[in-house]
């Protein structure tokens, strides 16, 4: 069971505070979908709660310790980071690539051990990339190297999850795909946490939503409650049409403002 | 080659035509004393700045290049104090007007532009080669700033001492390597292979098929096994990367005691000196230990 | 392609037939058994004399070095994730070189022999540190940083070259920087060594990190490794190691860049396995080049850093062209 809390986290740049006061609460078995408009502060609360940013103030915690006094490599241990459009530099194995999700766990010197082999085999397995084990992951289309880095990040089984945009750029199938693997994770108990554009999918799978507007969090609670036409009028600036949030079958539209 | 040679002299030949118009148009112009002796002489060549010191008073000369003292330390010390310097740029020929400039011969056309500007003649005096240039040279500085017959006294000295070292020659001949660069050796028609033969020993670089430099590695120069190694010493010689491939410990270790400081500059320089070089390398050549270097 | 199972065999053999032939041949042929007979022969003799004083530092020389551009070119390869990466290239050679030129020619190693490696160290981890800090974001900003760098070093060299103490040290400065292992000897290595092996060990330690860079900063980061260490270690091992190497041989380009490329093929592109390899073919190349300066029929013997880069452009123009194929 593990806990995320942000306690009134602020990041500034040049002035500006890009994340402003955020207080949150995240537990295991939920999947979180960090929405909000571009440059609402996403990508910067996601690497702020997986410790890779230290707040100018407040204080992220992980199981009520701060993020940044916990050794990195016990946190790399228990929690999964994955940036945006994540890219192989080197031509390296899928399989390879997949395996460097184990090095938090690999003892001081040597390779990977053998057990580990098992892990590897299995999270290619689980991500369906077996039949690509043997090929350079810089030659992944799109959406297999979406799974190929999903599967790097849950090979080291983590307690917690944070995906900053897993969606963007995957054709309807690939998105669906990853946003039912990333509910599933939570269902087996994991913390996810997902910033996502396309809200029908947030509205469809997530368990919770925050939503964050100019920095700070405009909302937070279980998506049902949560995704609402006004919620989305107010933080989008659209008019949307929300059915049927936190069931697998929800849609929500936009029309401009304007348009009415 | 042949029409190369005929090029080269007819342009020599012009060249050298030109120089005389030159130094007759400028020899008529004033800035001279009655007795024809230039009394504001410039160097613009380090070889002939010792000369200069020897041959007239310091009050006669404008300037000497800024590489001479060092050498002066070493062979006259003391004697440039007062006397001007220059880096054979034009302005310093403008400024310090002379009324004759001693040049080199790679200098020689551009300074001879300016010596027509300032209407002063311009000698040029090549580099020395053997024995033979130095006197060639000697007299050739000592006509121009007029003291002929000083020019004349240091030859004789000169002579006097090649003449003590032709006298008594040893027995056995000494080969020699004048390795002081770590990099090109000396050979035949240079002047250090003039004063190694009159010092009495045999200069290894004659052995080699390039004439007059020979590139050389420790590794030749241990094989080819002269029986003394000559290193050139010059004050001017700041710390440089040669001396620690001259002091390569395979050289010291073979080499103890078979290792001969030379004075360069008087090696590099023809000067009546020159003869001491070799009087102070024979002396040294009768240290080397007899029989040749054992592994 | 050599199958993977017989690289190490090749490497071994190349390594070995280097080293044979770097004590072997010299610019004066010595009979290899009468080499090999020297060491029985009473000493001193000449054979053991050139073996023993000349070849064998030499070649021990040719091995370190080679090993330190091979090992610091696959290191800053994998730390930039870019292929172009190179000492000479980010300016620590010319940087090491400007070091060990004001240690020579301005009289501090005559009073303090380990002056000349630390300042070629000094001048490494300036020119490192300074081509780091202001090519951040970017291969071509690193690359441009570098020349930026190099230009910066060169400039320095040159100024070294305007103040030179006379003009036969300017001539010989500028020798010297064409690059040579020839005529160094054993006290020479014996200063360097200590510091290239301690640079060694610093790029070793980054294996692992330089691994986690091939998902990225952010994800390395997040794998718990300490990126400010990763650079640290790498700047340090560069400067080290290179420092010390090139204030005894001079700058010698390409190494560092072929190296790790030729090994790629054969060992794959994950950064730690390239690493042990690049070393040990930069060693390879370092040794068969120093070999060809001694055998190729010239009066001055081709300068070893003259040889390289002669070898080494065309592999650059070669990579330039395919990463313009890569990255439309």
């Amino acid at each position: 069971m593990s806990r995320i809390e942000a306690e009134a986290v602020t990041v500034e740049r040049a002035g500006r505070a890009i994340v402003d006061g955020v207080n949150l609460q995240i537990e295991s078995g939920q999947l979180v979908a960090l929405i909000g408009p571009n440059g609402a502060g996403k990508s910067t609360l996601l690497s702020l709660l997986a410790g890779l940013l230290r707040p100018d103030g407040g204080s992220a915690k992980l199981d009520g310790a701060a993020l940044t006094s916990i050794d990195r490599r016990k946190l790399a241990q228990v929690r999964a980071y994955l940036p945006q459009n994540p890219r192989a530099e080197w031509p390296v194995s899928v399989e390879r690539l997949v395996a460097l999700g184990l090095l938090p766990q690999l003892p001081a010197f040597g390779g990977l051990p053998a057990h580990m082999h098992a892990r590897v085999a299995m999270a290619l397995e689980a991500a369906d990339l077996t039949n690509h084990r043997d090929q350079p992951a810089t030659t992944l289309s799109g959406g297999e190297l979406g799974r190929a880095m999903l599967a790097r990040a849950l090979v080291g089984d983590p307690e917690v999850l944070l995906v900053d945009e897993p969606l963007a750029g995957l054709d309807p199938r690939h998105a669906l795909d990853g946003i039912i693997r990333l509910r599933a994770l939570a269902d087996e108990g994991k913390l996810v946490i997902a910033s996502l554009h396309d809200l029908t999918l947030a509205a469809r799978y997530a368990t919770h939503v925050a939503v964050m507007s100019g920095g700070k969090l405009a909302a937070f609670g279980p998506t049902s409650l949560t995704l609402t036409a006004a919620l989305l009028r107010q933080v989008f600036e659209v008019d949307a049409c929300v059915t049927g949030a936190g069931t697998p079958t929800a849609t929500v539209d936009f029309v401009p403002q304007a348009a009415l | 080659m042949c029409w190369g040679r005929l090029w080269f002299g007819a342009v020599a030949a012009c060249l050298t035509v030109l120089a005389c118009m030159t130094a007759a148009a400028s020899s008529r112009t004033d800035g001279r004393l009655p007795d024809g002796k230039p009394q504001r002489i410039m160097s613009t060549n380090m070889c002939s700045d010792i000369l200069l010191l020897m041959l007239v008073p310091k009050d006669r000369i404008a300037s000497i290049t800024y590489l001479a003292h060092d050498q002066v330390e070493v062979l006259m010390p003391g004697a440039d104090a007062g006397v001007a310097i220059n880096h054979g740029s034009a302005e310093e020929v403008v400024a310090q007007h002379p009324d004759l400039i001693l040049a080199s011969p790679w200098s020689a056309s551009a300074m001879r532009r300016l010596a027509g500007k300032v209407r002063a003649p311009l000698i040029e005096i090549e580099a020395a080669n053997s024995f033979d240039d130095i006197r060639r040279i000697t007299r050739q500085v000592g006509r121009a700033v007029g003291e002929p017959g000083r020019a004349e006294v240091l030859i004789a000295e000169m002579d006097a001492k090649l003449a003590l070292l032709d006298r008594d020659r040893p027995t056995r001949p000494i080969e020699v390597a004048a390795w002081s660069s770590g990099d090109t050796v000396p050979g035949a028609g240079t002047l250090t292979d003039e004063i190694i033969r009159r010092a009495g020993a045999v200069n290894l670089a004659r052995r080699m098929p390039d004439a007059s430099y020979s590139t050389f590695g420790v590794e030749e120069l241990l094989a080819a096994r002269p029986d003394a190694i000559m290193r050139g010493e010059d004050r001017y010689d700041g710390p440089a990367l040669r001396d620690a491939v001259s002091e390569h410990p395979a050289i010291r270790k073979a080499y103890a005691g078979r290792r001969i400081s030379y004075p360069a500059s008087l090696y590099a320089c023809g000067l009546p000196q020159s003869a001491d070089a070799a009087l102070q390398l024979r002396a040294a050549l009768a240290k080397v230990p007899q029989g040749g270097v054992r592994w | 392609m050599v199958g993977r199972a017989a690289w190490p065999l090749l490497t071994a053999v190349l390594l070995v037939v280097g080293v044979l032939l770097s004590l072997g041949t010299g610019r004066v042929w010595l009979d290899p058994a009468v080499l090999a007979g020297s060491l029985f022969e009473p000493k001193p003799n000449l054979p053991w004399l050139i073996l023993s004083e000349l070849r064998m530092p030499r070649t021990v020389l040719a091995v370190l070095a080679g090993a330190t551009l091979g090992l610091a070119g696959a290191a800053l390869q994998g730390l930039l994730r870019n292929p172009l990466a190179e000492p000479g290239l980010l300016g620590v050679s010319p940087g090491a070189a400007l070091g060990a030129v004001i240690a020579i020619y301005f009289g501090l190693s005559g009073s303090f022999a380990l002056a000349t490696p630390m300042l070629g160290i000094a001048g490494a981890l300036a020119a490192a540190s300074l081509t780091l800090m202001a090519g951040r974001g970017g291969t071509l900003t690193m690359i441009l940083a570098g020349v930026a760098v190099s230009g910066l070093m060169a400039a320095g060299l040159s100024l070294a070259l305007n103040f030179a103490p006379n003009p036969y040290a300017a001539y010989e400065m500028t020798i010297w920087l064409l690059g040579s292992l020839a005529d160094r000897d054993w006290s020479q290595v014996l200063l360097a060594a200590p510091f290239i092996l301690a640079g060694w060990v610093c790029l070793a330690l980054t294996a692992r990190d330089l691994d986690a860079l091939t998902l990225g900063e952010a994800q390395a980061q997040s794998l718990g490794i300490d990126l400010s260490r990763t650079r640290f270690l790498a700047l340090a091992g560069t400067a080290l190691s290179v420092g010390a190497a090139t204030a005894v041989t001079g700058t010698i380009g390409f190494i560092g860049l072929l190296a790790p490329h030729l090994v790629r093929p054969f060992v794959g592109h994950q950064p730690s396995r390239v690493l042990l390899p690049s070393a040990l073919f930069g060693a390879i190349l370092l040794l068969f080049a120093d070999v060809a300066t001694r055998i190729i029929p010239t009066a001055q013997e081709v300068k070893l850093g003259v040889l390289t880069s002669l070898v080494g452009t065309p592999f650059f123009f070669w990579l330039v062209a395919r990463l313009r194929r890569m990255s439309p």
